[in-house]
């Protein structure tokens, strides 16, 4: 008669192998993918500085979702995330700080 | 007989997976929904987390501070000569008028950003573009990009250079020309410009300078570079529209599936639990197999959903958000996220798909485990 | 030897739906022995079998095997006991349905944690010698009435008990069957194993290999026959 093999070990050796691959994504792959980045992140942080940009290009439906961080106290986006809107990305990104809770003296900067 | 914890624990998996095994077809799903859930929220995290930690890193280099000039509560053109009264101001180091704005292109129905850098390399005839600008124009002609200028007029520049395709999260969309063709099609006058961006010496003279500018130009409104980088750590907040939808799903879902569960055992598994009871296994026991019925499918469930949220968010480019990124908009830059996993929210995720999992297949047995097991012989 | 001292047991003591279902049972069981509850249904047969197994507390009186007491054990030493000294063939076998006949010859001893090489190759010896080994990897709702049956003595036997108990084992077979069974319960005594049965059926009382036949009739014992 075969023995069957016990459940156990399949669904052990199938767990830890997902597991393994999980670890070796999780710990390995940025290791290995690590110096790239560094190189596109002082690219980008270069573009950065030398424009003085001050928003990533996410949102290009319009003016008041591409540059979230300028928007003005009486644009569209201030709308509560969860109103029905026109454009998507309002319900996914809170409108910034600083206009949700104006603050009368101007803007503060916490003490680091 | 020897006796060992290990073949104890093994012998209660093996039973609890005999078991999970005679119904595979549901648990099978049970698992790959129960993945899924997981997947959605893990995708979210890294996304998010890699995203807020990108802007971080890059924001860094952001002006210290925007001015803007507000005219009747809205943004409105700054004059040139207010940077120059603000570069005075100690501790600025410089003050910048900015010249940039926006330009919709009919042909393709999508946004630019025009900026007109006071240090621009190139001709007046020439533009720099961003790699996006390049795939969502339309067709280019030997080089040339039409623009309608503010009378009406077109105007036609020819792409001297493209950035880097590397930087396209923050030069997708950019458009950089001299000052002249600027002003002519975006209608700014001599004299203004769009806002002025300081730097700053000291960081921490910020709110001062901050306070200073309210004050001496009481039609402008400073943004710090502090401000800036908020807007994007609160990117994806848990309050925000789509996570909540995101999550209520996922949440209705694991209910869903828990439901038949904590409701209770049909009569058939209390029968079952009745037999084990009779043919020795004490409520310890029988929890201990339940419980090793409920971390199999969980803890599969866990790695398979982080392992494929890892896979679509760093090897995949988050492909299932460039969608809702996206929205309405025409251009939406291609970049890839430097894999950054928290391990202190990996372990709350695990927890959470773990232990109520778990706890909601163990208790309601525990509920049948306890009782005499004499019932057993006089089922039938 | 099983001393059996004054037990009673009464269900649902105190509301209106009291019930004495022993009274005051007094009995002394051979070891090594073939016994035979008889008496008609609500006797308190299964009653008293779940008490000597230590499924179920008697209201009062004590249960001793080879004189340690094994009544009013916490439930933790009642399952021990149970799994190591009894094993159990209820009614209707009580399989479980959707596990092959190995697993679930398997099931008493898991919570003992012995080596699964071991423990598997006395289950398949078990089966062999039942004429089931063929039969190992078969799902149990598979099989005919006659290989259930013999899957759950094999079960029964797993951990080696020293008494085997078993309730009503022929009421769904044809006496053919019946017969079968019975062979293979009574040649457990040559291995020394204690054979408690209990049964309203004459076929089972009147086997020549019984050794001890007890009669029971509304929860007290009204007769007792040894034979040699
Ligand atoms: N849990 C219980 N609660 C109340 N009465 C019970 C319970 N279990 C058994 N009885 C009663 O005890 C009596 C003896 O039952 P049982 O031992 O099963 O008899 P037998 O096996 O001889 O047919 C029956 O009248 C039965 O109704
Ligand atoms: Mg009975």
């Amino acid at each position: 008669m075969i023995k069957p093999l016990r459940k156990s070990a399949v669904f052990a050796a199938f767990f830890s192998a997902a597991a393994a691959a999980l670890a070796g994504l999780l710990l390995v792959h940025p290791i290995y993918v690590r110096s790239a980045f560094e190189e596109r992140l002082e690219k980008h942080r270069s573009v950065t500085r030398t424009l003085g940009l001050t928003d990533p290009c996410l949102f290009t439906e319009a003016r008041y979702t591409r540059h979230l961080s300028q928007a003005d106290l009486h644009s569209a986006f201030q709308d509560h995330p969860l109103a029905m809107e026109h454009f998507p990305s309002g319900s996914m990104v809170l409108p910034p700080e600083h206009l949700v809770r104006p603050k009368p003296s101007g803007p503060k900067v916490k003490p680091r | 007989m020897t006796s060992s914890w290990f073949e104890r624990q093994r012998g209660f998996l093996d039973y609890s997976l005999s078991c999970l095994w005679r119904r595979k077809g549901r648990n099978l799903s049970l698992i790959a929904v129960y993945s899924f859930v997981v997947f959605l929220i893990s995708s979210v995290i890294f996304f998010t987390d890699a995203l807020r930690r990108e802007m971080e890193n890059i924001l860094e280099e952001a002006p210290e501070m925007i001015v803007q000039r507000t005219v009747g509560g809205r943004h409105s053109l700054i004059p040139v000569d207010y940077a120059e009264k603000m570069d005075a101001i100690r501790g600025v180091r410089s003050a910048e008028p900015r010249l940039w704005g926006y330009y919709f292109h009919q042909a393709a129905s999508s946004n630019y950003t025009l900026m007109a850098p006071a240090d621009f390399a190139l001709p007046a005839d020439r533009v720099k573009v961003g790699t996006g600008v390049l795939r969502t124009w339309g067709t280019i002609e030997e080089g040339r990009l039409y623009f309608r200028s503010r009378t009406g007029e077109p105007l036609i520049l020819s792409i001297g250079e493209a950035f880097d395709g590397a930087t396209e999260l923050m030069t997708a969309d950019l458009i950089l020309m001299a000052e002249g063709p600027f002003r002519r099609i975006a209608g700014i006058p001599e004299g203004f410009a769009t806002d002025i961006a300081l730097r700053i010496r000291n960081p921490r003279e910020c709110q001062v300078i901050a306070e200073k500018i309210s004050y001496d130009f009481p039609d402008t409104r400073p943004i710090l570079k502090e401000e800036i980088q908020r807007t994007y750590t609160s990117l994806f907040g848990w309050r925000s529209g789509y996570v909540v939808v995101l999550l209520a799903g996922a949440l209705a879902a694991f209910l869903i599936f828990t439901w038949d569960k904590a409701t209770g055992l049909s009569a058939e598994e209390r029968a079952e639990i009745g037999i084990l009871k009779g043919v020795g296994w004490d409520t310890s026991d029988i929890l201990l197999m339940k419980f090793w019925e409920g971390a199999a499918i969980s803890l599969t469930a866990f790695v398979l959903g982080v392992l494929a949220a890892y896979v679509h968010v760093f090897l995949a480019s988050a492909t299932l958000f460039e969608h809702a990124l996206k929205g309405w908009a025409v251009l939406y830059p291609s970049f890839e996220l430097r894999p950054t996993v928290d391990g202190f929210r990996l372990a709350v995720l695990l927890f959470l798909s773990v232990i109520p999992y778990t706890l909601v297949t163990i208790v309601p047995v525990w509920r049948t485990a306890i009782t005499d097991p004499d019932t057993v012989m006089r089922q039938g | 030897m099983i001393e059996i001292d004054e037990i009673t047991k009464t269900y649902n003591a105190g509301r209106p739906t009291q019930f004495e279902a022993l009274k005051a049972v007094d009995l002394r069981i051979d070891t090594p022995s073939v016994s035979v509850l008889k008496g008609p249904s609500g006797s308190g047969k299964t009653t008293l079998l779940s008490v000597i197994g230590g499924m179920t507390r008697p209201t009062s009186g004590r249960v001793r095997l080879q004189g340690k007491e094994i009544t009013g054990l916490p439930e933790r030493f009642a399952a021990e006991t149970r799994r190591k000294t009894f094993g159990f063939i209820f009614q209707n076998y009580n399989l479980i349905r959707g596990l092959t006949v190995l697993e679930n010859v398997l099931i008493p001893a898991v919570p003992l944690g012995g080596r699964h090489r071991e423990v598997r190759d006395r289950a398949l010896q078990l089966l062999a010698r039942l004429r089931m080994d063929g039969k190992a990897g078969q799902r149990v709702e598979l099989l005919s009435g006659g290989e259930m049956q013999r899957t759950a003595i094999a079960r029964a036997l797993i951990n080696e008990p020293e008494v085997v108990v078993a309730d009503e084992p022929t009421a769904h077979l044809d006496s053919a069957l019946a017969a079968i069974l019975l062979e293979s319960l009574a040649a457990l005594t040559s291995e020394g194993k204690t054979v408690l049965v209990a049964s309203h059926d004459p076929l089972v009382c009147e086997a020549e290999f019984v050794h001890h036949v007890i009669a029971m009739r509304d929860g007290s014992v009204v007769e007792e026959e040894r034979r040699s």
